[in-house]
């Protein structure tokens, strides 16, 4: 704890005029981890209506666990042509045809490699000091984009479940808003109780204008 | 000249017999693995032009500091794609 302060204060001059002052304990959190899927104060993000004097506190993307069947089917689709070889035997004695093949699935491996990787790179979720955003990469045709402002929020809870999500310590986390659209969630992310410490605190600043 | 008519006919039966029993065989072979391969490699060129476009509208949503370099490494990906499909259209039709 000592140690979360020491490093938080001396970091001080790198955060945004106006947390330097902020002692609450979601500061700490902030400081946890520095990946990118947990990072805290970004440089150069930005979004679509973001305003002048708005500053990014977090952003969090899904856990890579989130697409392990992707990487897992895209490492079966390069052995495939093996496999294929194997159950036609006539195949092996063709080499243009086995190429074919093999260039193709690794092709399809590619894509489904790439598009996992997007997956995870635009499933983003912002805090920021005015509100909260869920950008969420549905498929290849379409995305869904969600935002709440922190006045506008009733409510956070985190949920964990399965063994995988303790190891990993992943999460999805609930924010209840008073809108039509009444809830965000962030889905499987690192940290949930941290997230879920950090929103509470920040709708407390905000409650007292101190933000 | 009966017997030279017969062997001139057994001949042509047997050439077209020949003929026509190697080329169906073949082209069923072939076929049966080319069609679904040329298939999937046409899906597979137009998911990766979707979602070319589909990042070109997220990274105007959201942008953050690698947004560069993912749109370098999604641009290279298409490329590559492209190259690739060409190159294995190519090998299914020698084959």
């Amino acid at each position: 704890m000592v140690f979360f302060h020491m490093a938080i204060s001396t970091n001080r001059e790198n955060l945004p005029e106006k947390f330097r002052g902020i002692e609450q304990s979601f500061m700490e959190h902030l400081s946890v981890e520095d990946t990118a899927s947990f990072r805290s104060f970004p440089k150069n993000t930005t979004f679509m209506g973001k305003e002048s004097d708005e500053n990014v506190i977090l952003v969090v993307r899904s856990h890579w666990f989130r697409y392990i069947q992707y990487i897992v089917t895209s490492a079966l689709v390069l052995i495939l042509p093996t496999v294929v070889a194997l159950l036609i035997p006539s195949l092996s004695g063709n080499a243009t045809l086995l190429i074919a093949v093999f260039l193709t699935s690794v092709l399809l491996s590619m894509s489904l490699a790439m598009y996992s990787f997007l997956m995870w790179y635009y499933n983003v979720n912002i805090i920021t000091d005015k509100r909260v955003i869920d950008l969420d990469f549905n498929s290849i045709f379409s995305h869904t984009s969600s935002e709440a402002r922190l006045e506008k929020i009733e409510d956070v809870t985190s949920h964990q479940s399965g063994a995988f999500t303790n190891i990993l310590d992943i999460g999805t986390v609930h924010i209840q808003t008073a809108g039509a659209n009444a809830f965000i969630e962030f889905d499987d992310v690192p940290k949930p109780r941290e997230i879920q410490d950090i929103l509470s605190d920040l709708l407390e600043l905000a409650n007292k204008k101190e933000i | 000249m009966d017997d030279v008519n017969q062997l001139l006919n057994n001949i042509g039966s047997e050439a077209v017999a020949k003929t026509g029993e190697t080329h169906v065989s073949a082209m069923d072979f072939s076929w049966f693995i080319k069609l679904p391969v040329i298939i999937i490699l046409f899906v597979n060129v137009f998911a990766a032009v979707l979602l070319f476009l589909r990042v070109r509208i997220l990274s105007d949503t959201i942008a953050t500091s690698g947004n560069k370099r993912v749109k370098q490494l999604l641009f290279t990906y298409l490329i590559a794609t492209v190259i690739g499909t060409l190159l294995s259209i190519l090998f299914l039709i020698l084959a």
